[in-house]
């Protein structure tokens, strides 16, 4: 369970969350529906470690996220971004597999294997050996979720997967995470924008004056 | 009391960037500890193997062409005073080895690969990648600064001695062709090589060492200092040179001092 605790996010003058406390049921969904510039992003960092808010805490399972070590960290929770989230002078799939290979967590054909057949399932095979200026918007996401779905972690933060895509690739992507996230139980906590599809999800927020407000 | 405050900060803003050095000397042996991790030692290869290429055997033309310029020039000038290829050795030995030699290889390796680093890490700063790998858990310390603070010293040593070797030869070619041309290679290079002592081959290690450690050091600080700006980078790369050249003649001509 993820346990966010009178949290405040602010941006030198800027609170974007203030007091904010939510418990995230464990294995569930939920999506979360932001506007521009409103902290969805930084809201999905935080609960991932990535910066510290300027009060409260976030807690995985009963553990401050602060004094979790970086190895149950990386095992544990892991972050798509929206926009970027690949080194540049790294194929795509050496970022995919760095972390892994850093962490030891599989073995190198194991690793393989694995980015393989998720990255066929995602429709980015053909993209492995590409490096990360060779890829639009939507398939440096998709890149981002594959690292994920290899690492396979106990938390899963995806921040506006949807956007820029087709209709098809929109359900075929969906199908691909929601088909993940039922076999391996983890917690899916993902962003959404306005005509994004959140029917798949077990709760459904949207951000208002720095809370989380619960809609249909 | 302008002046005092002025003074002031220059001396605060000096004291700091060495302090900043010395940080960043001590994260590279903290780091080091992760070599002993066999899946990290892996990572730790394929980069240090890239970069060793990049900077040693990718500088090879442009080495063996000052090399081969320079070889022609002393010999050149040599000639005039020292008609005896014989006793050329000597002068070689003091102007390339103890000075030109490292002096210019240094050069190349701060202009071609201490620019290429400090752009490529400013690149990455700019673009927020080192928060990429922060969100993986993943040291950036140990993927970019390890494998350029061993390759250098390793490439630059490489490239004295490949540089020396380039030099004798175009100054044996130059002192044959239009000078003594009764000495063979073998013993023009005998010759020179009998005058290279344990000192010489010490001290042009230490070049290597602290030169090549120190360039890659300072060329990765000047990068992380990339702020939000796209011109943050040119100017990183630009007080990057500047304080890599100072630091490199300081050096060379220190350490000849103390040794020689």
């Amino acid at each position: 369970m993820l346990e966010l605790k009178d949290i405040r996010i602010q941006f030198e003058n800027n609170i974007v969350f203030d007091d904010l406390s939510h418990c995230f049921d464990t294995s569930s969904i939920t999506c979360i529906k932001t506007g521009v510039l409103d902290g969805g992003t930084s809201l999905l960092k935080c609960c991932a470690g990535i910066i510290k808010p300027a009060l409260g805490s976030v807690s995985l399972d009963g553990r401050s996220i602060e004094n979790i070590n970086d190895q149950d960290i990386f095992n544990d929770i892991n972050f798509c971004y929206e926009s970027g989230g690949l080194v540049s002078i790294f194929t795509v799939y050496n970022n995919i597999a760095l972390p892994m290979v850093y962490h030891g967590k599989y073995t190198e054909k194991e690793i393989r294997q694995r980015i393989k057949d998720i990255a066929k399932k995602l429709g980015i095979a053909d993209l492995l050996q590409v490096e990360p200026h060779q890829l639009n918007d939507v398939h440096t996401r998709l890149a981002n979720l594959t690292r994920a779905l290899v690492i396979s972690p106990k938390l899963l933060l995806v921040d506006e997967l949807q956007a820029g895509m087709s209709p098809e690739m929109r359900e075929a992507v969906l199908e691909v995470l929601t088909d993940y996230q039922k076999r391996d139980e983890f917690t899916l906590i993902m962003t959404t924008t306005a005509g994004d599809e959140n029917s798949f999800a077990d709760y459904r927020y949207k951000i208002f004056e720095q809370h989380l407000v619960e809609t249909t | 009391m302008k002046m005092i405050i002025a003074i002031g900060g220059w001396i605060n803003g000096h004291v700091a960037y060495f302090l900043d050095l010395l940080g960043l000397f001590i994260l590279t042996l903290r780091e080091t500890r992760h070599l002993f991790n066999r899946s990290r030692r892996r990572i730790f290869m394929v980069l240090f193997k890239r970069q060793l290429y990049n900077t040693g055997i990718k500088a090879i033309y442009i080495n063996s062409l000052i090399a081969f310029f320079l070889g022609m020039i002393v010999a050149a000038r040599v000639l005039v005073y020292i008609p005896q290829a014989a006793n050329y050795a000597n002068i070689y030995v003091i102007v390339v080895v103890r000075e030109l030699g490292p002096l210019i290889s240094g050069l190349i390796l701060i202009s071609r690969s201490a620019t290429a680093i400090t752009a490529e890490i400013g690149h990455l700063k700019l673009y927020d990648q080192f928060d990429v790998l922060h969100s993986q858990r993943v040291s950036a310390a140990f993927i970019f600064l390890l494998p350029v603070f061993y390759s250098f010293p390793i490439s630059l040593l490489f490239m004295f001695i490949y540089f020396n070797f380039v030099t004798m030869i175009s100054s044996w070619f130059f002192l044959s062709t239009f000078g003594d041309s009764s000495i063979s290679m073998a013993s023009f290079m005998e010759a020179i090589l009998s005058q290279i002592t344990m000192l010489e081959i010490m001290i042009t290690s230490l070049k290597a060492i602290i030169g090549g450690s120190l360039i890659g050091i300072i060329c990765i600080y000047f990068g992380s200092s990339v702020g939000e700006r796209f011109t943050d980078i040119s100017r990183a790369i630009s007080k990057s040179t500047t304080s890599l050249l100072l630091m490199f003649f300081v050096i060379n001509i220190g350490l000849s001092i103390l040794a020689y």
